[in-house]
């Protein structure tokens, strides 16, 4: 029963980490009309930001931790002009492919140019292994807590943005037609700018949250949280931030289980599984779209 | 012929042939990564019949060939009907998924890689004879009836289906042919390299295709044609110093695409310029001969 349950906390935790990739993907797409494959690369191109930060002022988290928040704003904030001639001329297939260029471009800047492409590793305060929570075999780390707790209240956060508040139902409007959103006075190319900027919070959150429960990061992880993210957004129904939650959980969860569980190395099959049934089978995925 | 040169020409078959077969799905409006897929099956495939089961190596070339066309025509019944977007990720998923079999299964390496692949003499000359016919073919099927339906069906679906286009079963055959595409060029690169490991097959061998597709340009053959020398031949003749950024020239290069010239560098207005040009040189010489015969005759 420990067992069980110490499982399902790292399960939990990996789920929050997709539900939040998948969350600021689906904000992207929804409202700005752009697919950024390349969202998880640039969330652990901060993840480096945030380790070449703690390098230079001797581990000091005060200085480092905004660094990477700022570099992930930053960053997705870069890419808003590239995307900006698609997402005027409504190339959304084009936009897919403008990501993966960004993506070649990262990948080989992380392989290859930053600490010489050896993978880096995060120094210990902020990798604390010190479990806060034990029952039995069962151990909660502060960086599980966190990450759990963050990853909710994002999407808590997110969610009363955009249904309850008048900035909210401004971003609702953009996901229906730009063109009508730019006629009923809604400031279209400034409120892109501020879904990039949440995107990119989101992203650096992401990235302080990564660096605390994985303790490392390499160009690997990037593509494989790339995999996971679309993984959780096909199933759950592209754009949907509700169905998003909820599948990143599950998959976090069913990834954990086989990987303790199955012989050999199959549990980005299963994730991956998921994705082919699910476009196969049930092609606006398994909650309705944009819901 | 130098190793390097060789190594070269052969590459450029290899992703040649990935890049069209991204291409022929691209025209009827899907992002299809299923060739890698089929590519990862047709090396491993080819490689173990011909080393560990002593199969001559046209055999093996054939049967990994339709080998490829049933793995990628039976997940196309489904993934036909599927979105641009969800066809790329699907894909994608496929190919990772033939890597994690493969990693699991002892007798083709796992996650060790396959060594040992026996040389094939004339593997280049084969390659490139493969290549023209292939281009042929579809350069045939860009100028038939069918490749101006596959024109119709990516400017616009609803319109196309509405002149009696079949999409289904169009995008059907494309990805059955891009799969066999994809499991020949397997077959090519296991016996090239003699050594292969699961993550050749993977994102970073996709992305390549994928530059080398929209950089050339996706609206005709001669994109592919045109960029993959091009930007293969980056790594192999540039100076260590700029063939070490590699990979960040292709994504510039696919980003300053994309935006400056969305349709590539190769488009089809610039295939009708460059044959109105020659066509004009070509009636000027003729001319300027029937000028000079009558001149003769006189």
């Amino acid at each position: 029963m420990n067992v069980l349950l110490a499982i399902s906390i790292n399960g939990v935790a990996a789920g929050t980490i997709y539900a939040l990739l998948a969350t600021g993907f689906n904000l992207l797409l929804l409202v700005v009309g752009v697919i950024q494959f390349a969202y998880p690369h640039l969330v652990v191109m901060s993840m480096y930001i945030l380790w070449m930060t703690l390098k230079a002022t001797g581990n000091n988290l005060a200085i480092s931790l905004p660094a990477a928040i700022a570099a992930s704003v930053g960053l997705n904030l870069a890419t808003e002009p590239m995307f900006r001639p698609l997402v005027e001329r409504r190339y959304l297939t084009a936009s897919f492919v403008l990501s993966i260029g960004i993506m070649i471009a990262i990948t080989d800047i992380m392989q290859r140019q930053i600490n010489n492409g050896v993978p880096i590793g995060f120094p210990a305060p902020l990798t604390s292994r010190d479990a806060i929570l034990r029952t039995g075999l069962a151990t909660m780390t502060v960086g599980q807590i966190l990450t759990i707790a963050i990853g909710i209240a994002a999407v808590i956060g997110l969610w009363h943005l955009l249904y309850r508040t008048q900035l909210g139902r401004s971003f609702r409007a953009m996901t229906q037609s730009h063109f009508t959103a730019r006629l009923l006075g809604i400031p279209v190319n400034k409120m892109s700018l501020g879904i990039y900027s949440i995107a990119g919070l989101l992203g650096g959150i992401l990235a302080i949250l990564l660096a605390m429960t994985q303790g490392a990061a390499s160009a690997p992880l990037a593509t494989n949280l790339a995999i996971k993210m679309l993984a959780v957004a096909i199933f759950a129904g592209l754009g949907n931030l509700r169905g998003g939650l909820i599948c990143g959980m599950v998959l976090g969860l069913v990834e954990s289980y086989s990987l303790n569980f199955l012989p050999g190395d199959w549990t980005n099959t299963i994730a991956l599984g998921m994705v082919v049934g699910a476009v196969m089978f049930k092609p606006e995925g398994v909650f309705s779209p944009r819901a | 012929m130098s190793l390097t040169l060789t190594s070269f020409l052969q590459f450029v078959t290899i992703f040649l042939l990935l890049s069209w077969a991204l291409y022929l799905v691209y025209r009827v409006g899907q992002i299809y990564n299923g060739p890698v897929f089929t590519m990862l099956i047709g090396a491993y495939f080819s490689a173990y019949v011909v080393r560990d089961l002593n199969w001559p190596f046209g055999l093996a070339l054939l049967t990994s060939m339709l080998i490829g066309a049933v793995a990628s025509f039976i997940p196309a019944l489904r993934l036909a009907r599927a979105s641009a977007f969800a066809t790329a990720i699907a894909t994608i998923a496929l190919v990772f998924i033939g890597q994690a079999v493969i990693r699991n299964l002892e007798f083709l390496g796992g996650s060790f890689g396959f060594f040992h692949i026996p040389i094939v003499d004339y593997l280049l000359p084969t390659s490139y004879i493969a290549v023209f016919v292939i281009g042929f073919l579809i350069y045939r099927l860009d100028h038939s009836r069918t490749g101006r339906a596959m024109e119709m069906t990516f400017a616009d679906p609803d319109l196309a289906a509405a002149m009696g286009i079949d999409i289904f079963k169009s995008r059907v055959w494309l990805q059955t042919i891009a799969g066999t595409l994809g499991a020949l060029a397997g077959v090519f690169y296991a016996f090239h390299i003699h050594t292969i490991f699961v993550t050749n097959f993977g994102l970073d061998m996709l992305l390549a295709s994928f530059c080398f597709l929209f950089v050339g340009g996706y609206t005709t053959m001669w994109g592919p044609v045109f960029s993959t020398p091009v930007l293969w031949s980056i790594s192999i003749f540039l100076p260590a110093e700029i063939a070490t950024w590699k990979g960040a020239i292709y994504g510039i290069l696919l980003i300053a695409v994309l935006i400056i010239h969305p349709n590539g560098i190769i488009d089809k207005r610039l295939i009708r310029i460059i044959r109105g040009k020659c066509q004009s040189i070509f009636s000027r010489r003729a001319n300027y001969q029937i000028e000079e015969a009558r001149n003769e005759v006189k």
